[in-house]
């Protein structure tokens, strides 16, 4: 025990007087104006999407609402407004009456919602990669 | 070089002043480059590791949260850099071929190194810490020459506290062997010369 604390104390003495590796003169400038140069073109080269994310949550919203009132809705077409709109929109002139079983409903959901982690992890890990 | 003033200079080189952030650099380049140092063993390769992890840290800067010291988080990135440095490099860390059991007398040691010029004492020193396994390399660096605790080291390294304790230990015994050799040969080279 004591010896270790010999060696410990010595050792102390030892590399007080030894002191840390000096890097080059211009380290610090060096590692500014890299950071600087990545700065500036980031501004340069800013990636501003067309649409921003609550846009696209909308415009889905939007589409996704018709074709669902369109298919599901069972709509009057002659009085409702709604449903003029949506013929409008579409401009379909009937559509036939589509019948999902509930497998079908669910496992496309369930490959939509796959898909959707799939983006958002590879998203992730291509930031990560950045 | 206290943890509010290291705040007070993170905050501003988070808001994009690059000047803040040459005060950080400047205030830690010296140990994050000899952390590099004693992992990748060479001069240019260590420099491109310390100007790396000095660019990484401030990219992440945001997600330093504080609760632990701002020089353990970056000492912990230079350490896991340097590792992936020789990772890239299909370099593989060395291990000691010294044995810990090996004898050795303190006070001959310390007697010898005092005998030596303070230039050749200091190399003496240099050359045995870099004799040592990296890893020990890098234990014996952040206890002496940093100060920092076991829990620290065991922070920056990822391992136990107790592992750090133990290898500590075994760094201690096999620098002093290290030591007792490379001053065997010198004064064999020194009664040579003669």
């Amino acid at each position: 025990m004591d010896e270790n604390k010999e060696l410990d104390s010595f050792i102390r003495k030892s590399t007080r007087e030894l002191g840390l590796e000096k890097p080059p003169i211009n380290f610090t400038d060096s590692i500014i104006s890299k950071i600087e140069a990545e700065q500036h073109k980031n501004t340069a080269y800013s990636y501003t999407p067309i649409f921003s994310t609550r846009q696209w949550v909308a415009i889905t919203a939007v589409i996704m609402s018709v074709f669902a009132l369109a298919i599901f809705g069972n709509l009057n077409h002659e009085t409702t407004a709604i449903a003029q709109l949506v013929d409008k929109i579409l401009v379909l002139p009937e559509l036939p009456v589509f019948a999902f079983s509930s497998t079908f409903t669910y496992a496309f959901l369930g490959v939509g919602i796959f898909v959707w982690i799939q983006i958002f992890l590879l998203k992730q890990q291509f930031q990560k990669v950045a | 070089m206290n943890q509010p003033e290291d705040a007070y200079y993170i905050k501003a080189a988070l808001k994009g002043d690059t000047k803040a952030f040459a005060i950080i650099v400047d205030r830690y380049k010296h140990m994050v480059f000899t952390l590099a140092m004693k992992m990748v063993r060479n001069r240019e390769e260590a420099e491109e590791v310390a100007q790396d992890v000095f660019f990484k840290v401030y990219r992440v800067l945001s997600t330093f949260k504080g609760d632990a010291k701002f020089s353990t988080w970056l000492y912990k990135i230079a350490y896991h850099r340097s590792l992936d440095y020789i990772k890239k490099q299909k370099r593989t860390l060395n291990t000691s071929a010294i044995d810990v059991n090996d004898h050795y007398n303190l006070p001959d040691i310390a007697y010898k190194l005092d005998y030596l010029e303070v230039n050749e004492r200091k190399q003496t020193i240099k050359d045995a810490i870099d004799a040592l396994p990296e890893d020990d390399a890098v234990v014996i660096t952040l206890h002496y020459f940093e100060e920092l605790s076991l829990k620290e080291i065991a922070e920056i390294m990822n391992i136990t506290p107790n592992t750090v304790k133990v290898r500590l230990f075994r760094s201690r015994k096999r620098l002093a062997v290290l030591l007792k050799n490379k001053l065997e040969s010198e004064i064999l080279d020194n009664y040579g010369r003669k």
